[in-house]
């Protein structure tokens, strides 16, 4: 065809010149000089890899067809990400978060303004939620400090306030590195927010910085298990009497990968592993994917009790949202029982850190908003909205998302990534394979080295303070003196958003 | 956020594997690490042989100075499988360099040297091909 490059006839003749190069390099280095001979062994070296491709392996067929020139594609698709990330991609095209997202929390943990000119660069007429101004603000001096008490419901000796919006969502020792566990713990701390520990066991790293934490309890129940997986009471007593450890989240499903366990495999099992989530060395785990309490509604709900009653502490319950019906029906036999958890945290099935299979991240769970919506009124219907708190977690990573879950009706926000991105994650997608370059999800110590843990902690809490400052912003410009005023009302939902049935009659 | 995404420990090797592994690094460091030594000393047969190939002090030195670093690369745990690819390329040279010099010559600089290197390099490599991405991922993306 004319006018197109014939990459076949390229590599036919690139693979004729590479032993031919072979050759008079070898020729050359006898009759010339000997240093020719370096050439040579380079070229003969890519003259055995370039018969391997072609006549021994034969699992790629482009390696086959093309030789050693075929492994451009496979170079060129490995550099893609970093391609479009840094030449091609304009600034609203990357998911999960594009590039204006990232930079302003990058600015935020910076402590760096993040005010920009010549206005948005988002499409002003997409349908994208907006706030709803008040024509009469709020005066500052009448907004109300932020106070959520967690446990107040139930007269929980021990119930725990939040004083800022934002938590630390779960993230694990074992999927974050120890120096990010320690920033963020550090950050949580001066920040004065809660850290949840993630499913990974005893938080022997999380303990380590003092800040408040949530011990998240994932369905092996590392860290408070018996041998066979069940909860073991008399750990979970030792680790709730623990000071730091403020609340108990039983976690039943998460957005990365709802209704799906995990596996251990017996291979990762070092020491440490083995002690702090309390697992026998030599021996595969699987993490199932329910509790073995929790076969029922009604089990769930005695589970939760129990979980209280042991640990004596505000317990919550963590969900991503599928069938409607049977949260309704937890709501039920909660009222049944009269036994609420403390709150609910409600995961978007956006998806987190977490590796999970592909049709699990992409095609299960309800997004946060329209859950957060169907949750909200599920317990209002119920009528034990004012049994508990709600929580959200799913991508609110600046203030203005922040109203958008507390409108829709969340108590307080979860926040996971944009934590991440605070300590310099820049979404290079490598959580799950120990090669995160940030530092941040490996355990690589020479990956580590660049991670200043001081450094990020205070990022954290820059980050916290900044958002926390836009966020008071903004509600003193909703019109509104504190976060609980928050309603769907404050929202411009448009007519073609995901939402907008949920919300629309209210707005 | 689960993971399970925790610190991975590379395969152990069998103490067998390890034993051949040490084998064959002392015995290619010691014998890049003496044959540098002959050259950078001024050995009469590398001098000749040098001479020969239109190289002489140059070549002699550089060679000399590639063998040391390749020895000392073979030697140090985390740098063993790159010190056994310069070491195959080196004596692969060697290898081809005997087709470039007088037979009188090659006398002095027999075919059998370079193929004690080249041996236990590869064996090093294929112990070692778990420590390095680049050598499990040239046959399979």
């Amino acid at each position: 065809m004319s006018g197109v490059v014939d990459l076949h006839r390229i590599s036919r003749i690139a693979n004729r010149l590479i032993w031919a190069l072979t050759i008079a390099f070898f020729l050359a280095g006898w009759k010339i000089h000997f240093a020719y001979h370096f050439l040579t062994v380079f070229f003969l070296l890519l003259t055995v890899m370039n018969f391997f491709y072609r006549h021994v392996q034969t699992e790629h067929t482009i390696l086959r067809n093309f030789g050693i020139l075929g492994q451009a594609r496979y170079i060129l698709e490995s550099l893609g990400p970093e391609l479009r990330q840094y030449l091609f991609s304009n600034d609203t095209e990357e998911r999960p978060f594009n590039r204006i997202e990232r930079s302003e929390v990058y600015r935020k943990s910076k402590a760096v303004d993040s005010a920009m000119s010549f206005g948005s660069a988002l499409n002003y007429d997409a349908n994208e939620i907006k706030i709803r101004h008040s024509m009469y603000p709020t005066p500052k001096e009448e907004l109300q400090p932020f106070r959520l008490t967690v446990g107040e419901e139930r007269g929980v000796e021990s119930a725990y306030t939040l004083t800022k919006p934002v938590m630390i969502s779960a993230m694990s020792y074992g999927s974050l590195g120890a120096p990010a566990v320690e920033a963020l713990g550090r950050g949580a701390r001066m920040a004065g927010i809660p850290h949840n520990t993630g499913e990974g066991g005893w938080p022997k790293y999380h303990l380590m910085t003092g800040a408040d934490l949530i011990f998240q309890m994932g369905t092996a129940k590392f860290g408070v298990r018996t041998e066979d997986g069940r909860l073991d009471d008399a750990r979970l007593a030792e680790l709730s009497a623990k000071p730091e450890v403020k609340m108990i989240e039983i976690k039943l499903s998460q957005g990365a990968k709802p209704g799906k366990g995990g596996l251990l495999p017996k291979e990762k099992i070092t020491a440490e592993i083995s002690e702090l989530r309390g697992v026998p060395m030599g021996k595969d785990v699987v993490s199932p994917p329910y509790h073995a309490e929790c076969r029922s509604p009604a089990a769930t709900v005695e589970f939760i009790q129990r979980v209280q009653q042991v640990s004596g502490l505000p317990v919550g319950i963590k969900f991503c949202v599928g069938n409607l019906d049977e949260v309704r029906t937890l709501f039920g036999e909660m009222t049944k029982q009269q036994v609420f958890p403390d709150y609910i945290a409600v995961d978007g099935g956006e998806g987190g850190t977490g590796a999970a299979p592909k049709p699990y991240l992409d095609g299960f769970g309800m997004p946060l908003l329209p859950a957060l919506c169907n949750v909200q009124k599920l317990l209002l219907e119920v009528g034990i909205r004012d049994k508990l708190k709600v929580f959200s977690a799913g991508k609110l990573i600046n203030a203005a998302k922040w109203v958008h879950g507390l409108s829709l009706g969340a108590d307080a926000i979860y926040s996971a990534r944009g934590f991440m991105l605070a300590m310099g994650c820049i979404q290079a997608l490598m959580c799950g394979n120990n090669t995160c370059p940030v530092g941040i999800t490996t355990h690589d110590k020479s990956l580590q080295h660049g991670f200043d843990v001081e450094d990020k902690a205070q990022r954290v809490k820059n980050y916290v303070d900044g958002v926390d400052h836009d966020f008071e912003e903004l509600l003193l410009s909703i019109g509104v003196k504190d976060a609980a005023e928050l309603s769907p009302s404050n929202l411009y939902v448009p007519p073609a958003s995901i939402i907008s049935a949920d919300v629309l009659g209210k707005s | 956020m689960e993971t399970h995404n925790l610190p991975v420990e590379k395969p152990k090797l069998s103490p067998a594997a390890l034993t051949i592994l040490w084998i064959a690094k002392l015995g290619a460091a010691s014998i890049l690490g003496g044959a540098a030594w002959l050259k950078l000393n001024g050995h009469e047969p590398d001098i000749r042989l040098f001479e020969e190939l239109q190289w002489e002090p140059s070549g002699r030195y550089l060679i000399g100075g590639i063998e040391v670093v390749a020895a000392i690369l073979i030697l140090i745990p985390q740098s063993a499988i790159f010190g056994a690819f310069l070491g195959l390329g080196i004596m692969m040279g060697a290898l081809i360099g005997h087709f470039s010099v007088d037979s009188e010559i090659i006398g002095v600089f027999n075919i059998w040297k370079p193929l004690t290197v080249i041996v236990p390099c590869l064996v090093i490599l294929y112990i070692k091909r778990h420590d390095a991405k680049f050598i499990q991922n040239l046959f399979a993306r």
